[in-house]
């Protein structure tokens, strides 16, 4: 039998994993149609409103799974992770009330109005628009806190050191000081590398539906258009992320440098490391590696000749599993600079106008990789998630306490229990979630909503 | 040992009590689509398209207050947290697991017009309404009644402890106080067909809720005579339930007379929240007995965050609060105007 920690943390991975296919396109979709508004308040123009409206109706679809799937989140720390919520509550939870305060009120109740009041039409385009950026605050400020909360269990510093803003009092883990525990070294790095990654993964929506629409051979003013949007503002956020990515690894590996050597495959500690592109590994040895000399020195410490700490350094319980975090790790950095490619690509075709010509061989096949990119993005964001959970194991707050000590004494066969049912669930969300889209796809952006919402 | 531990013992309550009050009527509607008509492609009787669409633009923020109720609980008294969300881990599956059908439910039952999937849909909105509403009863009943909780906070029971009479019978007050309120909120803002079945529905309803609540009160006070133990030491205290019989007194004659709708809702809520706050009179300073000790009662001393922490939480709640309710109230007077048959759409 495995152990109840164990299928908690495999029923954390899945729900999470699961809920976090969502939130990344709220965020970006949220965006983008305040973005819509605001250009339909300005100009008056009944086809940014309309288009406005198409994004609403798949951003309603995501949002209605994304909000249920996170309400489990706040009860499955009680429920499968008591004796951590015991521990941290004071000073995590805080982060999540501000979370709940701040965030989830804003986005729920406009989020109603946006919805019930293109439905209905009794609402001004001013409280539409209006609404529509709070809603996509809401979603940022959302993301914002809930990367803070995710930061200090990350980088909590010492307890009772000045600065770490908390204390261990008893067994428990208590405020000092509310914004050192807000700003926690990684805080800042993971926060734009992330929501960075969430807006291109809505990027990378926009264009994979644009694409589909062009393959359908359909609405093709509202694809271009879009498809411009979704390609310029794609390749610049890649790029960037570039930069995002490497701050981050640099906090990594200055706070975390057990994750770093494990996400990097570097066992041991090595003046000059290389920067490993492909390797076959497991969780004690290289089996097989490609790498570049040097240059993991140089990009962390900007020094070619420097020490990178390995694996050795750590003792064996201290050590995250390599298999976890080196391959979900390379495998995002090479799904991001393959999307990069394709966005530059894209963008190059764009502005020879070869996406428009249908005698262009190549076109249908560039327009599936389009289509592509969507879920590989969300799959990149899953698997960053991933490396940045499985680097910090054994550890629930990195340094201070090991996961195994804090599950809850729930039994097994009720963690198994529940385990099962949100997999048999998610599937069927899952499938509904797509169902719903196509079906939105299929109606398309209409160019007359009066006509559409009568019908 | 300070007033911030009572400061949020009442914040606790008064968020509970606007989640109830709010949460409560969303819910509540559920109860009544099962005897809300709709046929097919017939625009002359969609009352369950309506029933969702009366619950549309707010249930989605309402549902929040149960994620602030959740979050103070998990911020400010950890160990409460910690041991109940442990304990109850099935039930709580069952309320999430209700809550997310039912979200989908809402949002996508007119997306495929299939009547085999609004079967489905139907069904998944009644029981993912009643299911969260009983589960919480049964909590509460619990928590009053005494879990087995030992010397390390820790619960030793298990989940079957937590189907006995005393708690299904507070399950059921709970549904019958939502489902008097949903009545009482579609008599507010349905069209003025539903609005008069919703009349006779509410009667149902407040009758059910004086019945149960009569017959719970006195189990409570015979077999759970601690919850005495407060309204012996300061009389004064009384004046809160009997506020309370009150306000379900005049909601009473308000729905058999069929008088002024929206007044009846203020009547009705304001029934729910002397209750809750006379049930949160009683308990107080627990929040969760024991049943092996009552020593080893969880209270808002023994469970509590430190003064620092707690401070920053009502720094927070000062600030984030009155926006809250703000912005709420904007929307609900904006968005909550009483439908007419042409706007039973999209939903």
């Amino acid at each position: 039998m495995v152990s109840p920690t164990v299928l908690a943390q495999l029923q954390f991975y899945i729900t999470i994993g699961f809920h976090f296919i969502f939130p990344p396109l709220s965020i970006g979709l949220s965006w983008y149609i305040a973005y819509l508004l605001t250009r339909y308040i300005r100009s008056k123009d009944q086809y940014y409103k309309d288009q406005a409206w198409f994004w609403i109706k798949l951003f309603a679809t995501t949002v209605a799974i994304g909000i249920p799937t996170g309400v489990l989140m706040e009860f499955q720390f009680g429920m499968n992770w008591s004796e951590f919520s015991r521990f941290a509550g004071e000073v995590f939870a805080t982060l999540i009330l501000l979370e709940v305060f701040f965030a989830f009120f804003l986005e729920s109740v406009f989020l109603g109005v946006i919805l019930s009041g293109m439905r209905t039409k009794k609402i001004s385009d001013r409280v539409l628009w209006f609404s529509s950026m709070m809603v996509a605050l809401g979603t940022t400020l959302s993301s914002f806190w809930i990367l803070a909360a995710n930061s200090w269990m990350q980088t909590p510093g010492e307890p009772g050191a000045p600065g770490s803003g908390w204390d261990i009092v008893g067994d428990k883990a208590v405020l000092t000081n509310f914004w050192d525990v807000v700003f926690t070294p990684s805080m800042f790095a993971r926060f734009f590398h992330t929501v960075n990654a969430c807006l291109i993964a809505s990027s990378f929506f926009i264009i994979a539906i644009s694409c589909l629409y062009l393959l359908k051979d359909r609405h093709h003013k509202f694809t271009y258009d879009t498809l411009k949007v979704g390609l310029v503002v794609g390749i610049f956020l890649s790029i960037l992320q570039g930069f995002f990515g490497h701050w981050q690894s640099t906090i990594v590996a200055t706070y975390q440098p057990a994750k770093f050597a494990a996400q990097e495959g570097l066992f041991e500690t090595t003046s000059g490391a290389p920067l490993v592109i492909f390797a076959i590994i497991d969780d004690s040895k290289v089996i097989f590696e490609i790498g570049i000399p040097y240059l993991l020195s140089l990009l962390t410490w900007g020094d070619p000749n420097a020490t990178v700490t390995g694996l050795d350094a750590f003792s064996l319980e201290d050590r995250p599993s390599v298999l976890l975090s080196f391959y979900p790790f390379h495998l995002m950095v090479m799904i991001g600079m393959f999307l990069v490619g394709v966005a530059a690509l894209g963008v190059y075709l764009l502005w020879k106008k070869r996406l428009s010509d249908q005698s262009f061989i190549l076109r249908k096949w560039f327009l599936r990789l389009g289509v592509l990119t969507a879920p590989l993005a969300l799959i990149a964001i899953n698997l960053g998630w991933i490396t940045a959970e499985s680097g910090r194991q054994p550890w629930i707050i990195q340094g201070i306490r090991r996961t195994a000590d804090m599950a809850s004494a729930a039994p097994g066969e009720e963690v198994l229990f529940s385990l099962l049912t949100y997999i048999l669930t998610y599937i069927v969300l899952f499938i509904a979630w797509i169902l719903v889209m196509g079906r939105i796809f299929k109606k398309g952006p209409s160019t007359n909503i009066e006509e559409e919402v009568l019908g | 040992m300070t007033a911030l531990q009572e400061i949020w013992f009442l914040f606790l309550a008064v968020i509970v009590i606007v989640y109830v009050i709010l949460d409560g009527f969303d819910l509540g509607v559920g109860f009544w689509f099962i005897f809300a008509k709709d046929k097919h492609e017939d625009m002359t009787l969609n009352e369950r398209k309506e029933i969702i669409q009366s619950i549309a633009p707010f249930w989605d923020g309402n549902e929040v207050w149960l994620l602030a109720a959740g979050g103070i609980l998990f911020a400010a008294f950890s160990d409460v947290y910690a041991t109940v969300f442990s304990a109850f881990y099935i039930p709580l599956l069952l309320v999430v697991f209700c809550l997310i059908i039912r979200a989908v439910s809402i949002e996508f039952r007119e997306e495929f017009p299939s009547p085999l999937w609004h079967r489905v849909s139907d069904f998944a909105f009644i029981f993912g309404s009643l299911g969260p509403a009983i589960a919480f009863g049964v909590l509460i009943g619990n928590l009053v009644q005494g879990i087995a909780i030992d010397a390390n906070k820790q619960f030793t029971g298990s989940f079957v402890d937590f189907f006995n009479p005393y708690a299904i019978i507070i399950g059921l007050l709970a549904l019958s106080m939502i489902i008097t309120h949903g009545a009482v909120y579609l008599r507010v803002r349905a069209t003025e067909k539903l609005a008069a079945k919703a009349t006779q529905w509410a009667k149902l309803g407040i009758v059910s809720f004086l019945v149960i609540s009569s017959c719970s009160l006195v189990i409570s006070l015979l077999f759970h005579p601690h919850v005495q133990n407060n309204y012996i030491d300061l009389p004064i205290l009384l004046i809160i339930p009997i506020i309370g019989f009150v306000f379900i007194g005049l909601t009473t004659y308000y729905i058999w007379n069929e008088k002024d709708a929206k007044l009846t809702f203020v009547l009705s809520a304001l029934s729910i929240a002397f209750s809750i706050l006379g049930a949160g009179v009683a308990i107080y300073p627990n929040l969760v007995f024991s049943s092996i000790d009552e020593a080893y009662n969880l209270t808002i001393h023994n469970a509590s965050a430190t003064d620092t922490g707690l401070l920053v939480m009502l720094i927070v709640a000062i600030i984030a609060l009155p926006l809250i309710l703000v912005y709420t109230l904007w929307v609900y007077k904006m968005m909550g105007t009483k439908l007419e048959d042409e706007d039973i759409v999209g939903y």
